[in-house]
C-alpha cells in the first residue's frame, strides 16, 4: 500500500510536468527541452518565497511567476520561430535551458537545498492501513485535482476547445476566426505554470538541486512520448503508469530499477509505436 | 541487399531554393571536389606538424587533443543532422560506452591496447545498431527523445553496475604497451597524443566526406527530403537509415576512444544526456551545413569557454545565447563563414589565372 502511495505521488508530480509539456507539444509543434530548467527554477523561486513568506503564497506565487515567464517566451520566442523547423525550436529550447540553469546558479549558488513542509503537512496521517507522510498525500490530492480540472476545462470551456482545435489543425483554426497565438500563448503559459507548480510541489517532496530539472525531463519525455505524442490523457495516465513502474520496480530489483520506465517505453512502443494514445507521430 | 533502383532525381537533385546552402552542396561539390580535398588534407598535415611547434602550453595542447575527441562526437551527431536531418541526443552514450570498453577489456584481458580499441570501437558500434533498429523508424521530435531515452539508460547501467564500471567513481583506463608508439605516458601528453587524435579526427571526417559524396550519400539526402518518395523510387529506406545511425555510432566510438585514451579515466558522466546536447550545440554552432562544422564547433567552444573562464562564470549563459543567437539568426553556424569566402577566394584565384 506504502508503494502504491509513494507510485501515486512520484506519478502525479509526473503528470502535471508532462501535461504540460504534450500541451505545449500541441500548441507549438515542439518539446520544451527548457521544462526541466522551468521546473528548477519554480522550485528554487519557491523555496525562497517559502522561507520568506510562507509555503502557501510559494505555492502560488511560484507558478504565476512561471507562467508570466512562459507568456513572454511565446509572445517574444516561439511565435516568430513558427516558421522555423522542430529542431530549430528545439535547439532554441535548449539554449534557454543553459540560460536559466545559469540564472540559477548565479541566484541561489550551486548547492542544493531542501524545503520543510508547512505546518500541518509535515507530521504523518494513517489512511488504508498504513501511516504514510501528510505532504506526499497532500501532493496526490493537489496532483490529481490539477489534472482532472486540466482534462475539464480543455473539455468543456469555449478556451479549452480553442485550445483542442488549434492543436488539431492550426491553420483551420485560425481560419475560423480563433486566435490562435492567443491560444498559444495561453497555452505554453499554462505549461511553464504547470513546471513552477511541479517545482514548487517538489520542494518538501524531494531536495533541490541544479540537476534536479535534466534528470526528471528524461523522464517526463518518456511520459510524453508513451502517452502518444500532443495527447494530454496519454501523457496523464502514462505519468502514473512510469511513477508506478518506477517505484515497483525499486522494491523488487532495486539496482536496476531507474532502468523500469525506458523497458516499458521500449516495450509500448514496439507494440504500438504512436504511443497509447497517439494519433500520427 | 539488392540493388536499389533509384530514379534520377537521386542523381539530380531537385532544384531547391537558391538559400538552401545543403541541398546546394553537392552541385558545388561535385566541381570542387577535387580542390576541397587537396585542400583539406594540406590542412590536415599542416595542422597535424604545426600546433604542437605553435603551442607550448601543455594545457592547450590537452584541451586540443580532448577538442579532437570531442570534434569526432560532435562530427557524428552532425552527419546525423545533414544526411538524414536526425537529430540525436545520445550520441554521448555510444561515445562513453566505447572508452569504457576499453577499460573492462584491458581490465579483463591480456590483449594488446590496439585490440582493445577495436573491441571497444566495435562494441559500441553494435550497441548503438541495436539501439538505430529499434527507433531509426521514427523521425522527428519522437526519435529526438528515444535516443536521450536510450542513451539515459545506457548512462544508468553505467552507473549501477558497479563491479564492471565502478559506478559514480568511474575507472581507469590503464594501456599497456603501446599504440601506434604512444606509451600510456605518451598518450597521457598532449603534444605526443596530438599526431594521434587529429589523426584519427581527420580519418573520421574524410570518411565521411566519402561516405557523403558516394551514392549511399545522396540516396540518404533524397531520403531526408522526402523519405516517402524514396521508398516510392524502391529505396529501403530502413536500411539506409540504419547503416547510416550505425556509422555514426562508430564515429562516435571513436571519439570516445581518443578520448578516454587521453584521458586515462572514464566516468559516467560521460554518457549524461548533457553531453549528446553539448555537442548538438557545437555541430549547430560549427555548421550542420558542413561536415567539419562539428569539430569546428568543438574547438571553437572548448577554446572560448576556456578563454573566458578567466573573465568570467557565465559561460553557460554564453553559450545559451550563442546556440540561440546563431540558430536564430546564422543557421549556417561558422562553416557559413567559410561557405562565403570559398566562392570569392575561388573567383579571385581564377580571375589571376586569366591575367
Amino acid at each position: 500500500m506504502t508503494q502504491l502511495f509513494n507510485g501515486l505521488a512520484y506519478g502525479v508530480l509526473l503528470l502535471v510536468l508532462a501535461s504540460g509539456l504534450a500541451m505545449i507539444y500541441g500548441l507549438r509543434d515542439v518539446i520544451n527541452f527548457a521544462h526541466g530548467a522551468l521546473y528548477m527554477l519554480g522550485a528554487y523561486i519557491a523555496s525562497t518565497i517559502a522561507v520568506t513568506v510562507n509555503f502557501w503564497a510559494a505555492l502560488i506565487a511560484a507558478p504565476l511567476v512561471l507562467a508570466a515567464i512562459g507568456v513572454l517566451l511565446d509572445r517574444f520566442g516561439l511565435r516568430y520561430l513558427s516558421r522555423r523547423t522542430a529542431l530549430e525550436v528545439v535547439l532554441v529550447t535548449f539554449g534557454l535551458t543553459f540560460i536559466i540553469q545559469d540564472t540559477v546558479t548565479a541566484v541561489w549558488g550551486p548547492d542544493g537545498r531542501s524545503v520543510k513542509a508547512p505546518a500541518g503537512l509535515d507530521g504523518s496521517a494513517h489512511l488504508l492501513g498504513v501511516t504514510y507522510p501528510t505532504y506526499r498525500l497532500f501532493l496526490i490530492v493537489v496532483g490529481l485535482a490539477v489534472g482532472i480540472a486540466l482534462m475539464l476545462w480543455l473539455r468543456y470551456s469555449r478556451t479549452g476547445m480553442y485550445v483542442r482545435a488549434s492543436s488539431e489543425d492550426r491553420e483551420i483554426t485560425a481560419m475560423m476566426g480563433v486566435n490562435v497565438d492567443r491560444a498559444s500563448a495561453l497555452v505554453v503559459g499554462l505549461g511553464a505554470g504547470l513546471a513552477g507548480l511541479a517545482g514548487a510541489l517538489a520542494g518538501p517532496y524531494l531536495t533541490l538541486s541544479l540537476d534536479m530539472g535534466t534528470s526528471i525531463l528524461v523522464t517526463s519525455f518518456i511520459v510524453v512520448v508513451l502517452g502518444g505524442l500532443g495527447s494530454i490523457g496519454g501523457a496523464m495516465v502514462a505519468a502514473l503508469l512510469i511513477g508506478f513502474v518506477q517505484t515497483l520496480g525499486q522494491t523488487y530489483f532495486a539496482t536496476y530499477a531507474e532502468l523500469a520506465p525506458f523497458a516499458a517505453m521500449i516495450l509500448i512502443l514496439l507494440i504500438r509505436p504512436r504511443g497509447l494514445a497517439g494519433r500520427n507521430a | 541487399m539488392p540493388e536499389v533502383t533509384v530514379d534520377t532525381n537521386v542523381k539530380e537533385p531537385q532544384p531547391l531554393p537558391e538559400s538552401d546552402p545543403v541541398s546546394r552542396r553537392p552541385r558545388f561539390a561535385e566541381s570542387h571536389g577535387l580542390v576541397s580535398a587537396m585542400a583539406f588534407i594540406v590542412f590536415a598535415i599542416v595542422a597535424a606538424v604545426l600546433v604542437p611547434q605553435v603551442v607550448s602550453d601543455p594545457y592547450q595542447l590537452r584541451l586540443a587533443v580532448n577538442s579532437a575527441g570531442i570534434g569526432i562526437l560532435a562530427l557524428s551527431v552532425g552527419f546525423l543532422v545533414r544526411q538524414l536531418g536526425l537529430v540525436s541526443f545520445g550520441h554521448a552514450a555510444y561515445f562513453g560506452v566505447s572508452g569504457y570498453l576499453i577499460a573492462i577489456v584491458l581490465d579483463h584481458t591480456s590483449v594488446s591496447t590496439l585490440v582493445a580499441v577495436l573491441v571497444a570501437v566495435a562494441g559500441s558500434t553494435v550497441i548503438a545498431s541495436i539501439a538505430g533498429a529499434l527507433i531509426v523508424r521514427l523521425s522527428g521530435i519522437t526519435f529526438a527523445m528515444l535516443t536521450l531515452a536510450i542513451g539515459q539508460a545506457l548512462f544508468i547501467v553505467a552507473t549501477k553496475w558497479r563491479t564492471v564500471t565502478g559506478g559514480f567513481d568511474g575507472t581507469s583506463v590503464s594501456t599497456r604497451g603501446s599504440l601506434f608508439g604512444l606509451s600510456s605516458i605518451d598518450l597521457s601528453n598532449g603534444a605526443k597524443s596530438w599526431y594521434f587524435a587529429w589523426t584519427c579526427l581527420a580519418l573520421m571526417i574524410g570518411m565521411l566526406w566519402l561516405v557523403a559524396r558516394s551514392r549511399f550519400g545522396r540516396v540518404l539526402l533524397t531520403i531526408r527530403e522526402n523519405e516517402e518518395r524514396a521508398r516510392f523510387c524502391g529505396v529501403r529506406t530502413y536500411w539506409y537509415r540504419l547503416a547510416t545511425f550505425t556509422l555514426s555510432g562508430f564515429v562516435a566510438g571513436v571519439g570516445g576512444a581518443v578520448y578516454a585514451l587521453h584521458q586515462g579515466f572514464v566516468s559516467p558522466d560521460l554518457l549524461f544526456w548533457t553531453n549528446s546536447g553539448n555537442a548538438l550545440v557545437m555541430s549547430v554552432i560549427g555548421g550542420t551545413g558542413s561536415l567539419a562544422g562539428g569539430p569546428v564547433g568543438a574547438f571553437a567552444y572548448n577554446f572560448a569557454q576556456d578563454a573566458t573562464s578567466s573573465v568570467t562564470d557565465r559561460w553557460q549563459l554564453i553559450v545559451g545565447l550563442a546556440l540561440i543567437v546563431v540558430v536564430v539568426a546564422f543557421p549556417a553556424g561558422i562553416a557559413g563563414i567559410g561557405r562565403l569566402v570559398k566562392p570569392l577566394a575561388l573567383r579571385v584565384w581564377s580571375r589571376r589565372d586569366h591575367s
